[in-house]
């Protein structure tokens, strides 16, 4: 069982902003997630560390590998210390006020990942809790048992 | 008109810029540049074709003067899927947007449905049973519309008795319901939470406003047109009931 790998990125401005996408965009690569996936995720960051900047000044973006055989995942926590999100309906893109907007910001990251969710309490902050996911497929473990060292399972059974 | 063309102009150098700023350091401040492009891009309302001209154009002056022409265009992929990842969000921004104008024009219809039926099944002057049937679809055609797990409609009749009729998606759901309901008051419109369920529960009125029942809806989830749904279905009801009454008593 491989240990989740953890980064941390504290967001106070433009340049740790680019870090975060660096940052993401590397762990995307890690796990084996395609070129294009990895720039959703760049992406992903990109507009949820903007939210940061722009409206609450600091705040921190934590990064994750999650093994979940025959998954990997990235896992994107974003958290601020701000006054909160007032409607989170809407905030994500879902409620009759906001379809005006483009669809960007945090409706626009929600639509590049997986799953997408927002916690926020009025003067407390806000924590946004993002995943991608890629499904590794039989070839591809069986690649990396072979490189482990350990023998392939015999033919005939389920390898899982 | 004009401005458009300007526009277009002042793009493609800023792209030109930017595209050779990248090929010379490919890091994530450039790439990041590149997405920034498009995001203004989509924010003025360039045409994705537009972005696409102003890359190639920028890509062919590149290759000219390319030692290594593969590595080049490579790299250009790079910075172009920057570029676009803005309007891919609005892509998928769109998409989203037709599935639920589909999802609320199917709920209208089903409304439509439901307020015809209802209409017709109001001057039944029959037994009570239709009253009970009457009750048994709304609960089902709500729980449906709102595509909750359980829908509960309460009637409180002059005499004292009470009519109720229960839709469940599960059978033992609904005995959990009727908990919730029994604790709150009838007719009070509110939100609440219980454990993981959320309800959503709106009064059935006569035409004066005096409370006469309730429908209550039980799900993990609802959204800001559920609500809207319900209150519509609450006064469809309720116009029913009343309807019903006027004529059995004229």
């Amino acid at each position: 069982m491989t240990v989740p790998e953890e980064v941390r990125v504290r967001i106070t401005g433009d340049a740790d902003l680019i870090a975060a996408r660096a940052e993401g965009r590397a762990l995307a690569e890690r796990l084996g997630f395609s070129r294009t996936d990895a720039t959703l995720v760049a992406t992903a960051i990109s507009e949820i560390a903007r939210n940061i900047v722009v409206h609450v000044g600091e705040g921190e973006i934590v990064l994750r590998a999650v093994y979940d055989e025959p998954r990997h995942g990235l896992v994107v926590v974003a958290r601020d210390t701000g006054v909160g999100i007032r409607d989170v309906e809407t905030a994500l893109g879902h409620g009759y006020a906001s379809r005006g907007g483009l669809g960007l910001g945090l409706p626009g990251a929600r639509r590049l990942m997986d799953e997408f969710e927002v916690e926020s309490e009025r003067d407390k902050g806000t924590t946004i809790t993002m995943r991608k996911w890629r499904i590794r497929d039989e070839l591809e473990r069986l690649r990396e048992r072979r490189l482990r060292g350990s023998p392939p399972p015999p033919a005939g059974l389920n390898g899982r | 008109m004009p401005s458009r063309i300007v526009n277009t102009r002042a793009f493609r150098a800023s792209y030109g810029l930017a595209f050779t700023a990248f090929l010379a350091r490919r890091d994530e401040p450039h790439l990041r540049a590149a997405y920034e492009l498009g995001r203004d891009a989509v924010t003025n309302e360039l045409s994705v074709l537009d972005l696409a001209a102003a890359h190639h154009d920028a890509l062919a002056d590149a290759l000219a003067s390319a030692d290594d022409p593969r590595a080049v265009a490579l790299a250009a992929g790079d910075f172009l899927l920057e570029a676009l990842s803005a309007y891919e969000m609005v892509q998928r921004g769109f998409r989203e947007l037709h599935e639920s104008a589909a999802l609320e024009r199917r709920q209208a219809d089903l409304l439509r449905q439901l307020s015809n039926f209802l209409a017709d099944a109001s001057l039944a002057l029959g037994a009570s049973d239709s009253l009970e049937e009457m009750l048994q679809l709304v609960a089902e055609q709500a729980r449906e519309l709102i595509r909750a797990e359980t829908c509960l409609v309460r009637l409180d009749l002059e005499g004292g008795r009470r009519v109720e009729a229960v839709s469940a998606a599960e059978p033992d759901t609904w005995s959990r319901l009727l908990e919730t309901q029994m604790a709150g008051a009838v007719g009070d419109a509110s939100l609440q939470a219980d454990g993981e369920r959320r309800t959503l529960n709106e009064p059935l009125t006569t035409l004066d406003g005096r409370p006469i029942g309730s429908i209550t809806v039980s799900s993990e989830e609802f959204s800001e047109l559920d609500a809207v749904v319900l209150v519509q279905l609450a006064q469809m009801a309720s116009a029913a009931v009343e309807r019903r009454r006027l004529y059995r008593n004229a």
